[in-house]
C-alpha cells in the first residue's frame, strides 16, 4: 500500500521531463492508474510503457490543453476509463523568451493561453466530480519564475497568475475537501537544463546553495506530498523549491 | 513648475474612482491626461481615447493616435478591472478568455506601445495595478488570477526597463483604501520620489494583512 493507493490521477506534460518524473513517482507511490496527457501522443505512449511495462496502470492520451473543447474531450475520455479523477497535476508549460519590445504578440499570447489558462480548462474538468466525492487534490506546477526575469514578462504573468488561481481554488473548494497548491522550482535537471554549455551551467548553479539544480525525482516527491493525503490542511501555497537559492 | 508639469500621462481600464482620482490630481499638477475606455465617454481633466485594451490592433492605433496628437507618453498607469464575479466553476470560456484579455494582455499590448519611446527617451513611469485579490478570494476567480498575473508581469517588465532609467511599480489596494489614496500612492510612485519603489508591489490598504 503507496501512499496514493486507491487514487487515480492525471498529469498534463506528462511525456517528458518533469511530468515523466512526477508519473514515475504517482506509480512508485502506489496510484491505481495515471493518465498522462501531452500534445504529443507518441511520446506519452512510450513514457507510459517504459514506466509501466504491464499497461496497466499508466496510460497515455493526446490533448491540446490550449483547446478547452479538446480538453473537454480529453477529461471525458479519462473519466470514462477511471471512472474518476482525484489527482490532478496541471504540469503543461512552454516558454517563449523575448523582451516586451521585441516579443510577438502571439509569442505572449500562446505562453498565457498554456502556463495558465489551460489550468483553468482542465480544473473545469474535474472540479465537479471532486466535489460530489469531496475529495480532490490539485497541483499545478509554477516556476521561480513568477519573480520575474528579463525576457520572460508572459512567462512570470502565468507563473505567478498560476499562484493566484491556486489561491482562488484553496479558497473555493476547500470546504469540499478539495486542496490546490502550486509548486515553484528554480532550475530542474531535464533535458532543457543538460542541454546549457557546462561552463555557462556551473557559473549558473553557483547561485544554488548545493550549486546544482534539483534533481527531477526531488521535486516529484514534493509534487506526491501535495497530491496524497499527508498534505491535507497544506492548501493554496506556493511551495518553493530552490535549495535556499530563493527564500520568500 | 512641477515634475508632472507637461507629462503625458495615460490611464488604461475607462473610468473609475481610482482613475478619477488620478487624473484629477494629476491634472491639477499640470499634467496630460488621457484615459482609455472602451466606450466613448469624458472625464473632467482627462482627454478619453475609445479603445478595446484587450483587443491588439485597436490598442496599436489608440497609442499611435495619442503619439500624434499629443506626443510620447512619460506615465503609463494600467489600471485594467474586468471582472465578471464568479467562481472558478461558474466562470464560462468566454468570460475567462475575455478577463485575461482585458487584464492580462493589455499589460503587454500597451506596454509594447511605450517601451520603445521610453527606452529611446531614458525615462518613463509604468504603473500596473493589482489588487489583494492575488492572495485569492471567492467568487471572482478570473479577475484574482489576473491580478497575479499582473504582480508577475510587473517584476519581468522591471528587470526589462531599469538599465534605460525606467520605473515599474505594482500598486495592490484593497477595497478599504479609498480613490485618494491610491491616487496619492500611485502620483508618489510615477514622482521621483518615488524611484526607490522600483520592481515593488505597493500595498495601499488599512487592515493588517501582512501577506
Amino acid at each position: 500500500m503507496g501512499k496514493l493507493s486507491g487514487k487515480f490521477a492525471v498529469v498534463t506534460g506528462a511525456a517528458q521531463g518533469i511530468g515523466a518524473g512526477v508519473v514515475k513517482r504517482f506509480l512508485e507511490d502506489g496510484v491505481d492508474a495515471v493518465a498522462l496527457v501531452d500534445l504529443n501522443l507518441e511520446a506519452a505512449e512510450a513514457t507510459a510503457k517504459e514506466l509501466d511495462p504491464t499497461g496497466t496502470r499508466a496510460f497515455a492520451f493526446k490533448c491540446n490543453v490550449a483547446n478547452p473543447q479538446d480538453v473537454e474531450r480529453c477529461f471525458a475520455e479519462i473519466i470514462a476509463k477511471f471512472g474518476r479523477v482525484d489527482i490532478l497535476v496541471n504540469n503543461a508549460g512552454i516558454i517563449r523568451d523575448r523582451t516586451i519590445i521585441k516579443m510577438p504578440v502571439e509569442d505572449w499570447e500562446l505562453v498565457l493561453k498554456i502556463d495558465l489558462s489551460a489550468l483553468f480548462y482542465c480544473c473545469k474538468q474535474v472540479l465537479p466530480g471532486m466535489i460530489e466525492r469531496q475529495y480532490g487534490k490539485i497541483v499545478n506546477m509554477s516556476s521561480m519564475g513568477f519573480m520575474g526575469s528579463h525576457g520572460q514578462s508572459n512567462y512570470a504573468a502565468a507563473k505567478h497568475g498560476v499562484v493566484a488561481l491556486s489561491r482562488v481554488l484553496a479558497k473555493e473548494y476547500a470546504k469540499y475537501n478539495i486542496t490546490a497548491n502550486a509548486v515553484c522550482p528554480a532550475a530542474v535537471a531535464t533535458d532543457m537544463i543538460t542541454a546549457v554549455e557546462p561552463e555557462l551551467l556551473k557559473k549558473k548553479m553557483a547561485a544554488f546553495p548545493r550549486c546544482r539544480p534539483a534533481e527531477v525525482a526531488e521535486l516529484a516527491a514534493v509534487v506526491s506530498f501535495l497530491a496524497s493525503d499527508d498534505s491535507s490542511f497544506v492548501n493554496g501555497e506556493r511551495m518553493i523549491v530552490t535549495d535556499g537559492r530563493m527564500c520568500l | 513648475m512641477g515634475e508632472f508639469t507637461n507629462k503625458l500621462v495615460v490611464i488604461t481600464g475607462g473610468i473609475q474612482p481610482n482613475t478619477e482620482a488620478m487624473a484629477e490630481k494629476y491634472a491639477a499638477a499640470g499634467a496630460k491626461v488621457v484615459v482609455l475606455t472602451e466606450t466613448e465617454a469624458q472625464l473632467p481633466g482627462a482627454v478619453c481615447y475609445t479603445c478595446d485594451i484587450g483587443v491588439y490592433e485597436d490598442v496599436e492605433k489608440a497609442f499611435a493616435a495619442i503619439k500624434a496628437d499629443i506626443g510620447p507618453v512619460d506615465i503609463l498607469i494600467h489600471n485594467p478591472a474586468a471582472a465578471c464575479g464568479k467562481t472558478l466553476l461558474e466562470t464560462s470560456y468566454e468570460e475567462w478568455d475575455r478577463i485575461i484579455a482585458v487584464n492580462a494582455h493589455s499589460l503587454f499590448y500597451c506596454t509594447k506601445q511605450v517601451a520603445l519611446d521610453m527606452k529611446e527617451r531614458q525615462t518613463g513611469k509604468i504603473i500596473v495595478f493589482s489588487d489583494v485579490a492575488a492572495n485569492g478570494v471567492v467568487g471572482n476567480a478570473a479577475y484574482a488570477t489576473t491580478k497575479g498575473a499582473a504582480l508577475g508581469f510587473t517584476y519581468s517588465a522591471a528587470r526589462e526597463t531599469e538599465k534605460y532609467t525606467i520605473t515599474t511599480s505594482a500598486v495592490t489596494p484593497n477595497s478599504d483604501a479609498t480613490a485618494e489614496e491610491v491616487a496619492d500612492t500611485v502620483l508618489l510612485l510615477t514622482s521621483e520620489a518615488g524611484r526607490p519603489f522600483h520592481s515593488q508591489a505597493v500595498k495601499v490598504f488599512h487592515s493588517k494583512l501582512t501577506v
